[in-house]
């Protein structure tokens, strides 16, 4: 028994008392406790998940505000969590309890792995904001985890970093939905003017209703304001001249004015808006209407297959990347070939910082349904067109009529 | 390779090809194909009860004839689903019923329970990804993983501390009453949809408890008994009333569990029809009813009367309150309204089902006098 064994234990409690704060500290203490006794591959890949599955949602999770839900449980969590703790001990860690299993004959021994699992359930339980029953789920990940590479049992690590894998990314899913983002540096000029409209980005209207009381005293007005100014600010930048003349030069005119009356009426029909795209398409390339139609159909269909969460990342890269659009329809080009598997994009849009996100999920929104055809359209799944699905529209619009300019 | 086992791995795959098939047709044809399927499905899934690959039982993989009926009684919950559904816009949510069941059937059958599980964490997974992808969904899509997963880990936990004591025995049977979903201690499942998900997986959960009982121990059979005992008469005080109707959906599961407890399989897989074919939102049909608050013909009523006569080999305190507990219940919580009506129910899907449960009702019995169980 190695002193991480202990401290283990310990730092569960931490993160039962404290919130998810702890949890890179009880993940590498955890991975230094696998690894005192052996070297085998086994201990290695239990402490690289461990240490995986507890310092990346803490860094995610700190790339937004405290949802600063109030919790209503008292300061007698920690100690269930310990009476538990200790029930556990005496029920499986003295040698009269551990006299006839085999490999512990005769030995008191802590274990260590079940009771920092045993902190993270009575976490997930008794806890009522999301950040810390992830904390909770993430510390059974790492005690069970532990568990298992002490009694060397393969099945019960794979499973484990299966469901850790699970529990991570279904998480980090919801929090991305549920809470806001951290505010970065006030703007300054032109430039620093679109970082806001990345932190509201990640919030989802439908869910200011839904989840509650809203922290902070943040109304949905509030939310709503930054989003319609930052539409505004979009719309103003359009309007100045592209930074590389070459590229402009080469992109159809009537797409870029098209655009601009686009993002000019956000809350415009999605019938007119679909009409006005195909009469723009027809001036562009007025020879070939199957291809309108497939234009037509292709942001539904998109939509259908994108998670929520790619929206809102679509949201976040329309408002970043609207001055350097170029650069987003170059992304395109190189892209394609990603976004042909809609799965993958889906996969990556969760995990990767929000500018990488955006790019590859908008680009993979825009083209990923266009092998697919006009048989890939369905009804909308959400019956309320908003607002981030006509920017992605527009989006997608702006880049495809580049697209094909640049062909001709 | 035989045809037996050439059969199992067909009955296996051919979910997953149904999804596959269900998800790529056009909208308007995919009800009647997914119905194709989900029939075939149900064909092989008896084509391997009778004729089981007997070289799998040398491999590692379960060859249990309670398992194998079980995983039949799955694919006719699949069926059911199929049939009661119109058509489905949404691609995902159309194959999803479809996937579940494939998951869960894989999971009933691994060499370990263990890979069992991870098999159900993949598929709540895929379940809650298709489920909160709405908008507003995210947080009741985050309360399913996490009452699934927290599940889950009390199994792992159980099965890692050593074999038949009383610690490990406890912390299975709570983690495995939380996977069955028994109201008021498992998942909140109130949606109209839930049925896509939760059927199948609280089936698995019910297979896997009884694979899992050699490593519980006397502890984890007690613990199950005492948490359906508990579910039982909670369902009978709750009355009719929303949260006794919630209760009155689980009635069959939390039967299944003390059938699992008292070493009743074949009861158990009695239930475990009835819960496939009418538990979940059918409750509220009045054949379903009637066959949730095990009533004859029907396979429920064979499996209460199976597991009181188990049970009063295993306590006869614990038998007399399971039939006032059982009484109280049909009294007290059953929906009223349409009760005695409809006897043959009017539907395609519920002829089926009734047919289904008065058929297994009768067959499951005698095939266990001929010694198929």
């Amino acid at each position: 028994m190695t002193l991480a064994v202990i401290l283990a234990p310990l730092l569960a409690l931490c993160v039962v008392a404290r919130g998810i704060g702890f949890l890179p500290a009880l993940g590498v203490v955890t991975a230094v406790a696998m690894l005192v006794d052996a070297r085998e591959p086994l201990q290695e890949f239990g402490a690289v998940c461990v240490v995986l599955f507890s310092v990346l949602p803490v860094w995610f999770v700190s790339r937004y505000q405290d949802d600063g839900a109030r919790e209503r449980t008292g300061p007698m969590v920690p100690f269930l969590a310990l009476g538990l703790m200790v029930i556990l001990q005496l029920a499986t860690g003295t040698p009269a309890a551990m006299g006839e299993a085999p490999g512990h004959a005769g030995a008191a021994y802590l274990p260590a792995g079940l009771c920092v699992a045993l902190a993270g359930l009575v976490a997930v339980t008794c806890r009522q904001a999301m950040v810390w029953q992830w904390a909770g789920l993430l510390a059974c990940v790492d005690g069970v985890m532990l568990s298992g590479v002490i009694e060397n049992q393969v099945m019960v690590v794979g499973v484990t970093a299966l469901a850790g894998c699970v529990v991570a990314l279904l998480g980090g899913m919801c929090v991305h939905r549920v809470m806001l983002r951290v505010a970065v540096a006030p703007a300054q000029d032109g430039a620093g003017a679109e970082r806001p409209s990345a932190q509201s980005a990640g919030f989802e209207l439908g869910d200011v209703e839904q989840t509650g009381p809203e922290p902070r005293g943040l109304g949905p007005e509030a939310v709503v304001a930054p989003r319609i100014w930052t539409e505004a600010e979009a719309a103003a930048e359009d309007e100045e001249p592209l930074p590389r003349p070459d590229k402009a030069a080469k992109k159809a005119v009537p797409s870029d004015g098209e655009a601009k009356a686009d993002v000019d009426q956000p809350p415009a029909g999605t019938g007119a808006l679909q009409d006005k795209r195909a009469s723009d398409a027809e001036t562009v390339a007025s020879d070939d209407d199957a291809e309108t139609v497939k234009q037509k159909d292709v942001p539904d269909a998109s939509h259908d297959t994108a998670k929520p969460t790619e929206t809102e990342s679509i949201e976040t890269g329309v408002m970043k990347t609207d001055p350097s659009e170029d650069a987003l329809s170059e992304d395109k080009a190189q892209d394609r070939k990603a976004g042909l598997n809609p799965a993958a994009p889906d996969a990556e849009a969760s995990e990767k910082i929000p500018e990488h996100t955006s790019d590859t999920a908008t680009s993979s929104a825009a083209d990923q349904p266009e092998p697919f055809g006009p048989e890939e359209k369905e009804p909308e799944a959400e019956p309320v067109p908003r607002t981030p699905e006509m920017i992605a529209r527009d989006v997608w619009l702006r880049g495809y009529l580049t697209e094909r300019g640049r062909d001709a | 390779m035989t045809v037996p086992v050439f059969l199992a791995a067909l009955a296996f795959a051919w979910p997953l090809l149904g999804a596959a098939i269900v998800m790529a047709a056009p909208t308007p044809r995919s009800r009647e194909i997914a119905i194709w399927m989900a029939g075939a499905g149900c064909a092989l899934a008896v084509a391997v009860f009778l004729f089981p690959a007997t070289s799998a039982a040398a491999e590692g993989w379960d060859d249990d004839p309670v398992q194998r009926a079980g995983r039949v009684m799955l694919a006719f919950g699949l069926l059911l689903t199929v049939m009661e559904n119109g058509i489905l816009q949404d691609r995902l949510l159309r194959g999803l019923p479809h996937i579940s069941t494939a998951l869960t059937g894989l999971a009933c059958v691994a060499p370990d329970p263990i890979i069992g599980l991870g098999i159900l964490e993949a598929a709540l997974a895929y379940g809650v990804f298709v489920f909160s992808r709405p908008a507003g969904q995210a947080r009741a899509g985050w309360a399913l993983v996490r009452t699934g997963s927290v599940g889950i880990f009390l199994v792992l936990s159980g099965l890692l501390l050593p074999s038949g004591s009383a610690p490990a025995g406890l912390m299975m049977a709570c983690g495995l009453v939380m996977l069955a979903g028994l109201t008021p201690f498992g998942q909140s499942w109130r949606e109209e949809n839930d049925t896509y998900l939760f059927l199948p997986f609280a089936g698995a959960a019910l297979l896997l408890s009884m694979r899992l009982r050699v490593h519980g121990g006397e502890a984890f059979e007690t613990a199950l008994v005492a948490a359906g005992l508990a579910s039982v008469w909670l369902t009978a005080c709750a009355g009719r009333s929303d949260e006794g109707l919630r209760l009155f959906r689980t009635f069959p599961s939390a039967l299944a569990l003390m059938a699992v407890g008292a070493g009743a399989d074949v009861a158990a897989l009695l239930f475990l029809c009835g819960w496939c074919l009418a538990g979940g939102n059918r409750s509220g049909r009045s054949w379903a009813a009637r066959a949730l608050a095990c009533f004859p013909p029907g396979a429920p009523f064979v499996g209460c009367l199976l597991l009181l006569s188990m049970l009063s080999d295993w306590s006869w305190s614990v038998t007399v309150l399971t039939v006032a507990g059982i009484l109280c219940a049909v009294v007290r919580s059953v929906p009223v309204e349409g009760f005695t009506q409809d006897l043959w129910p009017e539907d395609a899907a519920g002829r089926v089902a009734c047919s289904v449960l008065v058929l297994t009702g009768f067959l499951v019995p005698l095939a266990m006098m001929l010694g198929a169980f």
